[in-house]
Formats: structure tokens, C-alpha cells, sequence
């Protein structure tokens, strides 16, 4: 396989589906998938992602780390419901005041979970390979399926879902954060075609996977798909 | 032979001190008036000399009582970082006693200041010009700046309307005020946001009658919302990081020590219950050399700091054996955040993959 189509992805959960269209497809020599949660935990990173890498020469790495915090915060409604900067939720006919947090936090909170340390590490394991970032999977609005597979939410469910406009406000800030560490790393940032979106800017349905946050493997490879066309757009 | 002297304490003499001998042993604290309980609900302002009040205090297990936190999603070291029970509320520095009063009046809104926003540091968003320092990256815009600030509102009065006992550390005399209604800033537009422009805002110098006036209205007010508040007033040791006086910057910091010091112990005299706690004489005394102020000559170092808590905890406060209960409602939300916590690690690896 030529070195320029090979894209090497690293990242955590939402790598999973992207892994799996390929072993399913078996049509994607050109995609490596590390999972980093995944690498034995006792060999240091630097060694675990080149034995992962190993006998693979990429053209270009894409990151696709954490990204699920905006669920883990937003999913459910929060025991005390915060509201996010002055995020329009007061058109809600059951509006009750919301502990209102500035943005400006929310986005220093994401920016910790975005392992901002992480991210030069693993661009700098390969000097010569473009530098890709993509995008967490938006959220998934029906509440059907989360009580269907709550995962962690089990348990928890009583508590009712966010408010949508919140857990939009919330998925579009931890985007803004990926996009300004992508530049800070002279990253290109990808973000996931309108295809994936339903109306309302969720997760469309075909791609909700059996949790309540990741993409299925139709979604992966949808992402498999996105990262050839950016790597050929690059090119 | 008598003299007036004769007999009295040896704390009025100042050979008998025994921090002469040993800096350490220093201790010009008067018995206070009354103590503060483990329980009691202690709210502090001030210069930036409150924040080590502040600290302490929560650190000897004392109910420093704050109102305004930051929401349980936030880790605790993010709060701190953007100022969140550094003090009560999210005040901010509070370095004059106009600037307290204003305070006071804006949380229970008998006064709106016409300057509503500032220009972000780098151009971008806003800052509250009467905390420009306190939302670090500013707000998006003027709306959630109101937001945040009616929500801060709240919690200022809600933490005068529920305290035991008011610490204030007085801190400065110089202020800059908006020339359209007599708002005071605890800095000059375009230290930390905003444009200076000289017609904009002028400088004022407070006066003693100007301090003693303002620090006493708020106390008032604030004895008239809890009768039963008792209150400490301490002046701060760190001197004037600069002065807009043609003067050099310790002839400044003297007269302005003197004034805060001398309203402080007017309104000692003019209220009840009312005391006031010496960390400026502590840190500043002869006894200690200067060994209390750090390289810079201004910052105080924590062995002064430890050295005036240690005191302030001696003589003001009498440990209870009665803490303070986690209610329910907390219980659930620290429950409800841990379990969050955990789903970062665990929502990452429950994508099975299975229903394409």
C-alpha cells in the first residue's frame, strides 16, 4: 500500500467503531486504529504506539481523543440543572432557574478533559505524517434509546434527560475547544459530515450504536470514508 | 512612688513584649469582644490579604460560608482558578470601603452603575468592570455577564443575609470612580480590561472622614440585616503596589495605612461587638524585622501569614465539637458527581459495536 493513503487514527472510544467497519469492510489496508485504551498498560506509551504502529508507515495521524465529556455532563439532567452561559432554555414552559455557568469555564473545563498534553505527544511520535483531528460523534437525542442502553446511566435515568438546547450548547463548546487545540497543533480539524446530523443537529438514528453515546459501525464507516476525502482534499 | 502607669498590663509597655526577644512570640492582640464557634457562618472580603483570612480560617475547620460556588461539574482546582470561594462571593478583591458599600448597595439594588461592561483584555467578550480579574477569559458578551452578575448579586446578599460573623480587611484609599455616578472600580480601566481614557473615570483619594463614612454605613447596614453580627476589621499589611499620587510610593502607602487604620478604629469605637484584629501592626512591627515581607518587599510571606492567623485563631475563635452536616441534597449531588466521574472512564469503553 503506497505510504500516502495510509492514515494512522489514534484515539479512545470513539475510535472503537471506525476499528470495527474495518475488520468488517477488510477493504481498508490504508487505516490503522489504535485504541490507547486498549495498549497494554504496563509498556510505556511511546513503545505501545509503535509496536501498535509497527510495519505502518502513515502519511498522516489523526487524533480522536475523549470527546465523550460533553455526554458525561449533559446526558441526564443534572441534580442541581445548570444552564450554559445564557443558553435560551427560559422558552421552556417547565423553566425553573438553572445555575448559570460561564462559558468561559465550560471551555477551560473541556480543555482539561481534551488531553491537551497528550496531543503533541502522539503528533510528535510521527514527524512526517500530516496532522489530522477528528471530531466527537454528536449526542443522541432520544431518550428511548438511552433508557434502552443506559450503560453507566443506569440507575440514574429518573433523573430525566438534559435539556436539548443544553446538551447541543454543550457538544458545540467541547467542538470549539477540539478546533482551537487542532490549531494550536497546526492540526486540520475534521468535523463529521451532514449525513451523521438528524434535523435538529443529534445523531441521526442509523448510526446510534447499543450505548448511549458512541456511533455504530456504519457510523465508523462513515468516519473511515470522511478521512480518505480529507486526507485526497489535502492531497 | 505612683505614676498613671503604674500597674497596668504589660502588654502597654513595650519592653515587656515578649516578641522582643523572640519575633515568634509576638502578640499584641487584644481579647476580642466575643469568639467565633466552629459553626458560625464567617463571611470575608477585603484586599487581597482577605483571601489568607479566608483560607485559614476553612483550613482550621472553621464554616468560612460561601454562597457562591461554582456548579458541581466543576473540579475544585478549575473553581479556584476562576475564583470561586476564594472569599464568600465572587467579589473579587474588595480594596476600599466605598468600593464595600457600593458593593452592598448593587446587591441589594439601590444602586445600577451606568458602566455595565468592559473590553475583554485581548479584545474579545467583556469583563465585569467591578471584578475585571474574576471570570479569567471573560464572557462571551453583555448578556451572560448580566446573568453571571445577577446570579453573583444573589449570592452576595444572600451570604450578608446569612452570616455570623463579617472579616474585613481594609486595603486601599486610591480608587478610580466613573465620573457619570460615582461608581467605584477596584482597578483602572485597562489594567485588566477596558480603555483608559483620562475623561472616562477619575481618580479619587479617600479621605479619613471618606473611609470612617463609608465603612461605617456598610457596617450599619449590615448590623441592621443580622443584629446579631459581630464583625472583625483588620487593615492589611501589603503595601501600595502603586500610586497615582506625584509622590513616591511609600509616602502613599503611609498616609493610607494611617487612614484605613484610623476608620477602622473609629468604627470600633462607634459599635458594638465590633473589633478590630492588628495583622498590619503584626507583620509590620519592629520585632520581626522585616523578615515578614518577601524579596519583593511587599508580598507577605507565609511564615507572616501563619504568624497573624495563628494569632487571629488564638484569640477569636473556640473550636466545637459540632461540624456541620452534609445534607441530603449535597449527599446526592457529591454521589450523583462521583459517579460522573466515573463514567468518563467507563462511557469510553462500553461501545461494543454491535447493531450496524
Amino acid at each position: 500500500m503506497p505510504r500516502e493513503r495510509n492514515i494512522l487514527l489514534i484515539g479512545h472510544s470513539h475510535v472503537n467503531c471506525v476499528q470495527a467497519a474495518a475488520r468488517r469492510d477488510g477493504n481498508l489496508p490504508w487505516l490503522r486504529v489504535i485504541n490507547l485504551r486498549r495498549l497494554d498498560a504496563e509498556t510505556s506509551l511511546d513503545r505501545a504506539v509503535q509496536a501498535a504502529a509497527s510495519g505502518f508507515d502513515p502519511a498522516a495521524v489523526c487524533l480522536c481523543l475523549g470527546g465523550n465529556f460533553h455526554n458525561v455532563v449533559g446526558t441526564l439532567e443534572h441534580p442541581v440543572p445548570f444552564s450554559l452561559g445564557t443558553m435560551g432554555i427560559a422558552g421552556d414552559p417547565d423553566y425553573k432557574p438553572r445555575h448559570m455557568i460561564p462559558r468561559a469555564l465550560v471551555r477551560a473545563l473541556f480543555r482539561q478533559r481534551a488531553y491537551p498534553d497528550l496531543v503533541p505527544r502522539l503528533y510528535d511520535f510521527f514527524p512526517q505524517a500530516e496532522r489530522l483531528m477528528l471530531n466527537a460523534p454528536p449526542p443522541v437525542a432520544d431518550f428511548d434509546h438511552i433508557r434502552a442502553f443506559p450503560g453507566i446511566h443506569a440507575g440514574k435515568l429518573g433523573l430525566g434527560p438534559a435539556p436539548s438546547e443544553l446538551r447541543l450548547s454543550l457538544y458545540a463548546l467541547q467542538t470549539e475547544v477540539f478546533r482551537a487545540i487542532a490549531e494550536e497543533h497546526a492540526a486540520r480539524f475534521i468535523t463529521q459530515p451532514d449525513a451523521i446530523f438528524d434535523s435538529d443537529g443529534f445523531l441521526a438514528k442509523p448510526y446510534f450504536n447499543n450505548d448511549p453515546t458512541h456511533g455504530n459501525q456504519a457510523y465508523g464507516l462513515e468516519m473511515a470514508s470522511l478521512l480518505q476525502t480529507s486526507l485526497r482534499c489535502a492531497a | 512612688m505612683s505614676h498613671p502607669y503604674y500597674g497596668l498590663p504589660d502588654r502597654q509597655f513595650w519592653k515587656k513584649e515578649p516578641g522582643i526577644t523572640d519575633p515568634a512570640n509576638l502578640d499584641p492582640v487584644a481579647a476580642p469582644p466575643f469568639k467565633i464557634a466552629s459553626r458560625d457562618r464567617i463571611v470575608t472580603a477585603g484586599s487581597c490579604f482577605a483571601q489568607h483570612v479566608a483560607r485559614y480560617v476553612e483550613k482550621a475547620g472553621f464554616n468560612h460560608h460561601v454562597t457562591e460556588s461554582a456548579h458541581p461539574i466543576i473540579p475544585k482546582k478549575l473553581a479556584e482558578a476562576h475564583h470561586y470561594g476564594m472569599f464568600s462571593a465572587r467579589y473579587g478583591n474588595v480594596y476600599t470601603a466605598r468600593q464595600l458599600r457600593q458593593l452592598i448597595s448593587r446587591a441589594y439594588g439601590t444602586f445600577v452603575p451606568a458602566a455595565q461592561a468592559w473590553t475583554g483584555q485581548s479584545g474579545a467578550g467583556v469583563v465585569d468592570p467591578f471584578r475585571p480579574n474574576i471570570q479569567p477569559g471573560g464572557y462571551t458578551d453583555l448578556a451572560e455577564l448580566t446573568a453571571d452578575r445577577a446570579q453573583h448579586l444573589a449570592a452576595v446578599r444572600r451570604a450578608f443575609e446569612e452570616m455570623d460573623v463579617f472579616i474585613f480587611t481594609l486595603g486601599l484609599t486610591e480608587a478610580w470612580i466613573d465620573p457619570r455616578d460615582g461608581a467605584v472600580f477596584p482597578l483602572a480601566p485597562g489594567v485588566a480590561g477596558g480603555t483608559y481614557d483620562a475623561t472616562d473615570v477619575s481618580f479619587q483619594n479617600f479621605d479619613e472622614g471618606e473611609v470612617f463614612e463609608d465603612l461605617l454605613a456598610s457596617l450599619r447596614f449590615l448590623r441592621m440585616r443580622r443584629p446579631k453580627l459581630r464583625i472583625v476589621l483588620t487593615v492589611s499589611p501589603v503595601p501600595l503596589n502603586a500610586t497615582f499620587e506625584d509622590r513616591h510610593v511609600l509616602v502613599s502607602n503611609t498616609i493610607s495605612k494611617a487612614i484605613l487604620r484610623l476608620a477602622a478604629e473609629k468604627c470600633v469605637r462607634s459599635m458594638q461587638n465590633c473589633s478590630y484584629f492588628p495583622s498590619f501592626e503584626i507583620v509590620t512591627s519592629p520585632h520581626v524585622g522585616g523578615r515578614y515581607f518577601a524579596e519583593d518587599r511587599r508580598e507577605v510571606t507565609p511564615i507572616g501569614v501563619d504568624h497573624v492567623m495563628r494569632l487571629f485563631l488564638k484569640h477569636y475563635t473556640i473550636k466545637t465539637d459540632d461540624a456541620l452536616p452534609t445534607g441530603d441534597t449535597q449527599g446526592e449531588v457529591i454521589r450523583h458527581q462521583e459517579l460522573m466521574e466515573r463514567a468518563v472512564e467507563v462511557l469510553c469503553d462500553e461501545s461494543a459495536i454491535e447493531n450496524a
